[in-house]
């Protein structure tokens, strides 16, 4: 757990790609076999080019990716995952009830209260010690399938 | 090898049995804890291969978000097997996340590997196995488990396993001697029911017994074989005692028929002889004399023949025996002389004879056999001496306490034989050369009689001979002494009896004529009888000091006659002297003789001479 190049936005870039591994999208998410990953960022733009490196020669669930980054909510138009960071908590609940429905995975970047207001991961805690706290029922009602095992690491939050 | 030989067939097979059970045990042992042992090895492998698959599956999130805590709270759990020894998660970059040491593994035992983290690498070093198990997570090499295993467990496993297998071993070992003393009756039964056969038939001598035979393998064709062969045997012994039987019977046949025979020729040629001795007594002319002479002559030559054939066969057959009486060997010789002198006279011969002093008065042994045998060589000189002497000497060879070997010589001056037939003449049938028997006569047997006769008696006979010059037949024979010496009785030859009464019975008027008229030559007072009927009422009435009793008579025989007398009440009768007069001389009928009562025997044809020194001893001694 010693690295030296403990950037926060790569190991943020690292979690967000692992995250991945351990959530099961719906057939319906992708319109064709064919069609791409795409992840999308809202609020940091920094991210862009370290998570580009950790994703580099990678494929997420089996398929190519692409990255769309977001100023305004009306700008999120098809997406299966996406990063928020520093939003106030009234942006926070209007993006969360826009994105509702929508299949996406919703990952908060240390937002608080960020899953009792129904955002699905929440990542917590200082560099490196990074947890994150889960609300798996937002999860189960976008039709999102979360292994148990990201589960275990996770403080779960029960609301909705 | 040779202890092993010895053992019973019975042990033999339980041995085998029990050793091929035991090895058998003892390989199905082996080959099942070597593949036992690959298949423990085998299990603990796919064991830590599922093992470190499941940890690190479970734990791709915390590998891949590196929570060391929950990673090490789950390795903690593999405290559980206590044969695991230490448990570690590396990271990808060869961080350790998590790790687990038992409280079991020794510090000396720690080994470090230097094998790659990202290998899938199975090692075993002492009794540890480890296990290195790359983790992939998505396509992509997440981290490692790694794993070590005691293999001491095994060797738990191992003992308890060696103990069974002693157990089982001993236990089938006791079944398999038990089953084997069972089932080693199904071979040895048979075997012994053979042996017992066999032992039966030896002891019994029953070759009729079988063996019975209730199987179809080896000791089956064994027990087949042997009653073949018995079977054989009995035949064979069957038709040996058949043959056995038939060779004694012929032989009796052949021995009675010999003995008739003898009798059958000696009773006529008895009356001839005796008649032409009595012929030759009354007035002849010169004529006369010279047939009766050549009748004479020709029927002593029969006679010796017809003695020679019967006394060759009675050798053959083994049979002769050799009386042991008393008898005063110089009036033998004097008989001897007495009987040669007509054919020495004929041939113009002069007889010496030279007894030396020493020679004891009275010998006990066979006179009658020492009368053949000097007659025989006495003959044979007379035989082939053409002109001169011939002399006969006697000494004392050697002497011991109980006996005396008497050396006699038989000296002639005749026509010899050469060096090479000396060996031989001794043989059956053999003469000097074959010309000899044209020119001089006889059936070449009386040399091999006489040495057997002198051999039989212990004796033993030789010659020494120069042709043209004579020879010289030398023989000795040991004769038991007679210890008092007193007894002798030297008689004479014309002694007068008075008033001594023989009564002569015999079927063969000839025969009784001869008698009587020999005996009342003699002075005695003569009676006849011609049968045995007539003959004990004579005697019962007649007052009679001797009977000459002939054997071979119809109605009643000299044997029952025999018998009569001795067993009547009145003592004189009783114990009137008996002599036999037989044709068949053999020692059977002599010895029935004596065994019936009777004193003395005679011999047909009777000689004069004989009889009256015979009649003269009994009498003598008698008195």
């Amino acid at each position: 757990m010693k690295d030296e190049k403990l950037e926060p936005e790569l190991i943020k870039s690292a979690y967000i790609n692992n995250i991945t591994k351990f959530i099961e999208w719906p057939q319906n998410a992708f319109n064709f076999s064919m069609s791409p990953f795409i992840l999308g960022i809202f609020g940091n733009e920094q991210l862009i080019p370290h998570l580009s490196l950790t994703l580099r020669n990678k494929k997420i669930k089996g398929r190519n990716w692409k990255l769309e980054l977001y100023h305004t909510p009306e700008e999120i138009k098809h997406c299966h995952l996406i990063f928020l960071s520093h939003l106030k908590n009234s942006e926070i609940e209007y993006l969360i009830d826009y994105l509702k429905n929508k299949h996406i995975l919703t990952i908060g970047d240390n937002i608080k209260n960020f899953c009792e207001i129904g955002g699905m991961i929440n990542l917590i805690g200082e560099i490196p010690n990074l947890g994150f706290e889960i609300n798996q029922k937002v999860i189960q009602k976008e039709e999102l399938n979360i292994s148990s095992e990201l589960l275990d690491l996770a403080i779960l939050i029960d609301s909705f | 090898m040779n202890f092993i030989n010895n053992l019973s067939i019975r042990i033999k097979i339980i041995i085998l049995i029990v050793v091929i059970s035991t090895i058998n045990i003892v390989f199905a042992s082996f080959s099942y804890f070597s593949y036992d042992k690959k298949d423990y090895y085998k299990e603990i492998i796919d064991k830590l291969n599922i093992l470190s698959d499941i940890i690190g599956e479970s734990n791709s999130a915390t590998m891949l978000f590196k929570d060391y805590k929950i990673a090490n709270e789950y390795i903690s759990s593999l405290k559980v097997d206590k044969n695991i020894l230490q448990a570690n998660i590396f990271l990808s970059d060869s961080t350790k996340l998590a790790n687990y040491t038992s409280k079991f593994k020794s510090l000396k035992t720690e080994k470090k590997y230097d094998f790659s983290i990202k290998k899938d690498t199975i090692i075993f070093y002492d009794d540890i196995i480890t296990i290195n198990k790359p983790i992939e997570f998505d396509f992509d090499y997440i981290g490692t488990v790694r794993i070590e295993y005691s293999l001491a467990g095994y060797d738990e496993k191992v003992n308890r396993y060696i103990r069974i297998i002693f157990i089982i071993l001993s236990i089938s070992i006791i079944a398999a001697t038990i089953l084997a003393f069972i089932f080693q009756k199904i071979i040895t039964k048979p075997i012994f029911g053979l042996y017992n056969t066999m032992n039966k038939i030896s002891r019994k001598k029953d070759y009729s017994i079988r063996s019975k035979n209730t199987t179809k393998d080896e000791i089956g064709k064994l027990s087949d074989g042997f009653n073949t062969m018995i079977h054989q045997i009995e035949k064979q012994n069957n038709e040996l005692n058949t043959a056995k039987e038939n060779a004694v019977s012929s032989l009796k046949a052949k021995e009675r028929f010999l003995a008739n025979m003898t009798h059958e020729l000696r009773t006529p040629l008895n009356s001839i002889i005796g008649l032409s001795s009595l012929i030759e007594e009354t007035s002849l002319n010169n004529e006369q004399k010279n047939y009766l002479s050549n009748i004479k002559s020709s029927s002593s030559h029969l006679l010796s023949i017809i003695n020679d054939l019967l006394e060759f066969s009675k050798l053959g057959s083994g049979k002769l025996n050799f009386e042991k009486r008393e008898f005063t060997i110089r009036s033998t010789i004097d008989r001897i002389k007495d009987s040669m002198k007509f054919e020495l006279d004929k041939r113009n011969l002069e007889f010496k004879t030279a007894i030396d002093d020493s020679v004891p008065h009275l010998l006990i042994g066979d006179e009658y056999r020492l009368n053949q045998v000097l007659i025989n060589l006495i003959g044979n000189a007379i035989k082939f001496t053409p002109k001169g002497s011939i002399t006969l000497t006697i000494k004392v060879l050697f002497e011991t306490e109980s006996k005396s070997n008497l050396e006699f010589k038989v000296i002639d001056t005749g026509i010899g034989i050469k060096p090479d037939r000396q060996k031989i003449i001794f043989d059956s049938f053999t003469q000097e050369s074959f010309g000899t028997s044209r020119e001089y006569g006889g059936t070449g047997l009386g040399l091999s009689i006489t040495k057997e006769l002198i051999e039989l008696q212990g004796g033993e006979i030789r010659v020494e001979s120069e042709k043209n010059k004579g020879s010289s037949f030398i023989f000795i024979i040991p004769f038991q002494k007679k210890l008092i010496t007193d007894s002798f009785v030297n008689y004479k030859k014309n002694y007068a009896p008075e008033n001594i009464k023989i009564l002569v019975v015999d079927d063969n008027e000839m025969n009784l004529l001869f008698t009587k008229s020999l005996l009342i030559k003699r002075n005695f007072m003569v009676e006849t009888s011609n049968n045995g009927i007539e003959a004990l009422e004579k005697i019962n009435t007649g007052n009679f000091n001797l009977l000459l009793l002939d054997l071979y008579m119809p109605e009643m025989d000299g044997y029952q006659i025999s018998k009569k007398i001795r067993s009547l009440d009145n003592e004189n009768l009783k114990n009137i002297p008996i002599i036999a007069i037989t044709a068949a001389a053999t020692i059977s009928e002599i010895k029935k003789c004596f065994k019936f009562g009777m004193n003395d025997y005679l011999t047909k044809p009777v000689d004069n001479e004989v009889l009256i020194s015979k009649i003269l001893a009994i009498l003598h001694i008698k008195e």
